[in-house]
This record gives C-alpha cells, structure tokens and sequence, in this order.
C-alpha cells in the first residue's frame, strides 16, 4: 500500500482561501477605468487563444483599440 | 483615439435627441460595475423605445440616428466611437423595470444609467435567454457583488425565475 502525499491543514486552506477572496474583493473595488484597462488585456489573451484553437468569432469580437 | 467616454457621451445623446426615451448599460460592461472585469467585445444597452402608433418594435430611428452621425451598422451592431454597441428593445416588464430603477453612476466625468446586479441576475434568468454563461454571470454577481436579498427574491417570485 502507498503512503498517501503530504495534505495541508485546515489552517493553511483557509488560510488560502482567505487569500484569494481577498484579491477578488481588491479587484472588484477597483475603479472601472481600471477594469477597461484589464479587459482590454483579457480581450487580447481570449482573442490569441480563439485563433489559436481555430474557433471562429464573429466579425465584432476583436479587441478594441480604445483609449482608457 | 476612440474611448468609452466618447461611446457613452453618443449613448447620452441618443436620449437627449428623443430617440429612446430611456437606457441603462447591460451585459458584461454594467456587470464590471458591480464586480470583477470580464471578457466581453461588446456594449449592450437596454432601451425604451417612444410610444408609437402600432405594436411593432422598430430600432430604425436608432439606426438612422447612428448614419446622421457616421456611425456604422456591422450586423447586429452600431459601431460608436471605435465600441460595438447593441441595443436592446426593452422586451418585458421586468426590463422595463431594469432600465427604469438603474443606477446613476460616471465615467471620466461622463454620466451614465446602469442596470443594478438583482435586475442583472433577474434578466440572466429569464429562461428564453439562459444560457450556460449567463447562468454563471448570474451566479458570479449572487456570490460577489452586494445584493439586496430581498429585493432579488422579490424578483424572482414575481418574474417565476428560478436559478
């Protein structure tokens, strides 16, 4: 029989987890202007990886060339 | 340089000139409001059409409205100021709702009408339009943004929806 991997502790998961609804509290504070900037990030990141798959999107789903 | 002030200043216009009576931003872009950025190309904005003589929606005074402007039609989209925008007829009484109750907020300076997250939820959840990412985005606001309960389960019993 094997001898099971090493596991956190309670502690340390909610210790985690506590983590990471922190970064999202930040990030849904953040100013909305901020917000466009990062969606213009994620536009570009989903758009390369739809080509890159070689799904087809429909003509307006580009990402913008905007100002912020 | 197009920019979403510019694309919402058009938007304020296109009630100024009484081509809608009334709007309010949807979608992913009102969702940003209330929590985290999401992936999203386009700008949905619910309007309230003017009275007119008969039942039938048209969305050809909006359209004429964007040609006078330069603005042109791609499909099921007006591209303003660089943003493709699509506008939604208000299709029942609970959007009419949404678009009247929304929240008066700014962007750069810009006044704009947002639609609140428990119409946001209500409006993902209407069953003729649910689909796997509007169930999320529903269940995304429900756990992230600061809900009114009462008001969401307000909505929910008296529009039928179910989660």
């Amino acid at each position: 029989m094997t001898e099971s991997p090493p596991r956190p502790t309670d502690e340390l998961l909610s210790s985690l987890y506590e983590g990471k609804r922190a970064l999202h509290a930040a990030q849904r504070a953040l100013p909305y202007s901020e917000k466009i900037r990062q969606l213009l990030e994620l536009q570009k990141i989903h758009y390369e990886i739809m080509r890159s798959r070689g799904v087809e999107l429909r003509p307006w789903e580009k990402p913008w060339d905007i100002e912020v | 340089m197009p920019s979403f002030e510019k694309t919402l200043l058009a938007v304020n216009d296109l009630k100024a000139s009484g081509v809608v009576d009334e709007y309010a931003i949807a979608g992913a872009m009102a969702l940003m409001f209330w929590i985290e950025a999401i992936t999203t190309y386009d700008l949905d904005v619910l309007v309230m059409l003017p009275q007119l003589d008969g039942p039938l929606v048209s969305l050809d005074p909006i359209y004429r409205w964007a040609a006078e402007r330069g603005y042109q039609a791609e499909h099921e989209h007006v591209v303003i100021e660089g943003f493709p925008v699509q506008f939604l007829p208000s299709f029942g009484a609970l959007a009419d709702e949404a678009v009247r109750t929304a929240a008066d907020r700014q962007y750069h300076g810009v006044p704009l009408r947002v639609v609140r997250p428990e119409y946001l939820i209500a409006l993902y959840l209407v069953p003729s339009a649910r689909t796997m990412k509007r169930r999320e985005r529903a269940a995304a606001l429900r756990e992230s943004a600061d809900i009114d309960r009462g008001l969401l389960d307000d909505l929910m019993r008296r529009f039928n929806l179910t989660s």
